[in-house]
């Protein structure tokens, strides 16, 4: 992803004449002027926002540092892609939370932004140097290579040997100069400076070349082994997450609809007996057992019904909107409403939001002792965002066996995340976001 | 008889109840898990007791581990456990000591009232009840060279036996005469080579142990 254009090999001698030597040059020049603007802002407002992040000022010049990295980073990033024809994609922009809180939140947790500080921070002397290197090693041949034309306009000076001479002087050892005014020196002085136009441009290159290492690791997105670490661990939560479904299905079948027909086999059982019989209070008993028989049956289809529905809900396949207005028409709490769907997110966004909303507000019929709840669903960019707030005593926290464990799990299979605001005598505020096209 | 129920469905746990009472038995107690079946065997003293074997807190195997405490404890109590699948490693856990007092059914056996609360008095009594299912199980994972030389009926019998019937029982399931069951019994041991036992536990033991060593 992030590898340089493949270029077709310059034969040697064509090097100093090939346009990725002039580009890579320019690159050394403009690279000092840039970093020194780049650096001195990053760690001036980085050291004054640092040193005053107790103070709600503090924060926010942080804040400005990270935001003007980040576009640094961009800058940066355009530069190499442009002049160095690297391939560095842009680093993918993190789900976020909704409002002011949500906003600072993901500014100061950043990873792009902190990375292009790192950016900045290490370029800064490689920038330097390689500004120095590429100046010297450039004038050094031109200047040997071009000496004939320009000895004629050097003033003529006496040497510690009493005579006149014009040239450049070498000074080899107190009072003694080597001046390159002989005819023989002038031509080795040219010759070294030709040898050097065909070496400096491996010399600025292997620079440089450093400024793209410098550049893939810092300014595109987190490498792919990293990546692969990320999907490791969601696919093995998705798996765990599934086998807990299923064993909750499989228990809730043992419990619930197994044990039922188990008690209707046997009430239906002792029904047939009794008919059997000639007693006629076995006949009156028997009626009474299949009445209750006919009972159990029918709750038993409600429990199968609820069962099947926990595994998918058929209306869920007429969107979110209608799934969670049937879900919140069962809340033995008021549910209110919001929902703002301008598309349909995908059918695996639809149902983990759906469960995760369902989880939430199950928990909060369970725990709150809220007297309402609201839900609403909005759409921003690429991302859907939940939010279920009740008006109950909270104190909601993850873990401690809570189901917020679970939905957290659930988004976290689509990269999804979850973040709860709960404060002890409440109002309890669960925002959860995940892709539209998970 | 005087019964002790352990069963965590309480729908489950009301209708057994309702129905031991029907016909006459005393139901001395009931309770949700294996914990409290314990106590509950301490203080009744029952004839039998019928505990399910996934019950709360690990909803695993506590009737099974209940049941090891009380044969431990109680020898002469019956103990019939069920469950909506049979194990055939449960089966052996319970059957480790003996098949005296013990029963392992299928909670479906209970739609067939009567057969459900014969099979209890049979383990109130000593005597034993294993599945259908666990006994033809075993029938089936045998190889047939152990089993070759027994004729279709004989099988039957054989079957009818590891599950813990009574001669009188087999001649009625299979609706043949007391000494037609005998004389079958006697071929089956004759042909598997075991020791004929007296009482019918012991002769489920060594039908069991048979199947189980050529399995």
């Amino acid at each position: 992803m992030s590898s340089p254009v493949e270029t077709r090999p310059v034969p040697f001698w064509r090097a100093p004449f090939s346009g990725r030597t002039w580009a890579e040059t320019l690159y050394a020049l403009l690279g000092l002027p840039l970093c020194i603007v780049g650096f001195t802002w990053t760690v001036t407002s980085l050291a004054i926002g640092l040193s005053m992040t107790i103070t709600v000022i503090g924060v926010w010049v942080l804040v400005a540092a990270l935001i003007t990295a980040r576009w640094s980073g961009v800058v940066d990033r355009s530069l190499l892609n442009s002049l160095l024809r690297e391939r560095i994609e842009a680093p993918r922009a993190r789900p976020r939370r909704p409002g002011t809180m949500g906003w600072l939140e993901a500014q100061l947790g950043d990873p792009v932004a902190w990375r292009a500080i790192a950016y900045q921070v290490l370029r800064f002397p490689l920038a330097l140097v390689t500004f120095v290197v590429t100046v010297t090693f450039w004038t050094l041949p031109l200047g040997a290579v071009t000496y004939p034309l320009w000895r004629g306009f050097l003033p003529a000076q006496r040497g510690s040997d009493g005579l006149m001479h014009r040239g450049d002087a070498f000074a080899y050892s107190s009072g003694h100069e080597y001046f390159i005014d002989t005819r023989s020196r002038i031509l080795a002085q040219a010759a070294v400076g030709f040898v050097f136009i065909w070496l400096s441009p491996w010399i600025v290159r292997g620079f440089v070349a450093l400024h793209r290492k410098l550049g893939r690791a810092l300014l595109g997105p987190v490498s792919i082994s990293q990546r692969v670490r990320d999907l490791e661990a969601s696919r093995t939560q998705a798996v765990v997450s599934s086998n807990e479904q299923l064993r909750k299905i499989e228990r809730d079948l043992h419990d619930g609809t197994q044990a039922r027909l188990v008690a209707l086999a046997m009430h239906l059982g002792q029904a047939k007996e009794d008919l059997d019989s000639d007693d006629p209070a076995a006949a009156e008993r028997a009626k009474i057992l299949i009445a209750g028989a006919h009972e159990q049956t029918k709750e038993t289809l409600t429990e199968l019904r609820d069962l099947a529905r926990g595994i998918h809900p058929p209306i869920l396949d007429d969107g979110l909107e209608s799934a969670l207005t049937s879900l919140g028409a069962r809340s033995p709490i008021r549910v209110g409403l919001d929902i703002d769907l301008p598309r349909r997110p995908s059918p695996s966004t639809e149902t983990i939001a759906y469960f995760a909303i369902a989880e939430l507000l199950t928990n909060t019929i369970k725990h709150s002792q809220a007297r309402e709840i609201t839900v609403d669903l909005r759409v921003t960019g690429k991302l859907l965002t939940f939010r279920v707030a009740d008006n109950g005593r909270g104190g909601a926290v993850l873990g401690g066996g809570s189901g917020l464990a679970g939905v957290t799990a659930r988004l976290g299979t689509v990269d999804g995340r979850l973040l709860i605001d709960s404060p002890l005598g409440g109002p309890t505020t669960i925002t959860g976001v995940l892709p539209m096209d998970a | 008889m005087r019964i002790v129920i352990a069963e965590d469905s309480a729908i489950l746990r009301d209708g057994l109840t309702q129905l031991l009472n029907l016909r006459g038995h005393e139901v001395a107690a009931a309770v949700a898990d294996g914990a409290a079946l314990l106590n509950a065997v301490a203080e009744q003293r029952p004839d039998v007791v019928v505990a399910d074997i996934r019950m709360p807190p690990s909803f695993t195997d506590e009737g099974i581990q209940a049941a090891r405490t009380l044969r431990a404890a109680y020898p002469d109590l019956g103990i019939l456990v069920f469950s909506q699948y049979v194990e055939a490693r449960y089966a052996a856990t319970l059957l480790e000591n003996g098949a005296r007092g013990i029963g392992y059914l299928l909670k479906d056996r209970v739609a067939d009232v009567s057969e459900f609360v014969e099979a209890l008095a049979r383990v109130a009594a000593g005597g034993t009840a294993l599945d259908p299912e666990i006994v033809a199980a075993l029938l089936n994972s045998t190889r047939g060279d152990g089993l070759a030389g027994l004729t279709p009926r004989e099988r039957e019998v054989l079957g009818l036996m590891a599950q813990g019937r009574s001669n009188a029982a087999i001649g009625r399931a299979l609706t043949v005469s007391d000494g037609a069951v005998e004389k079958h019994i006697g071929n089956v041991f004759a042909k598997l080579g075991l020791e004929t036992g007296a009482d019918e536990h012991r002769r489920v033991v060594a039908v069991l142990r048979y199947l189980d060593a050529i399995k």
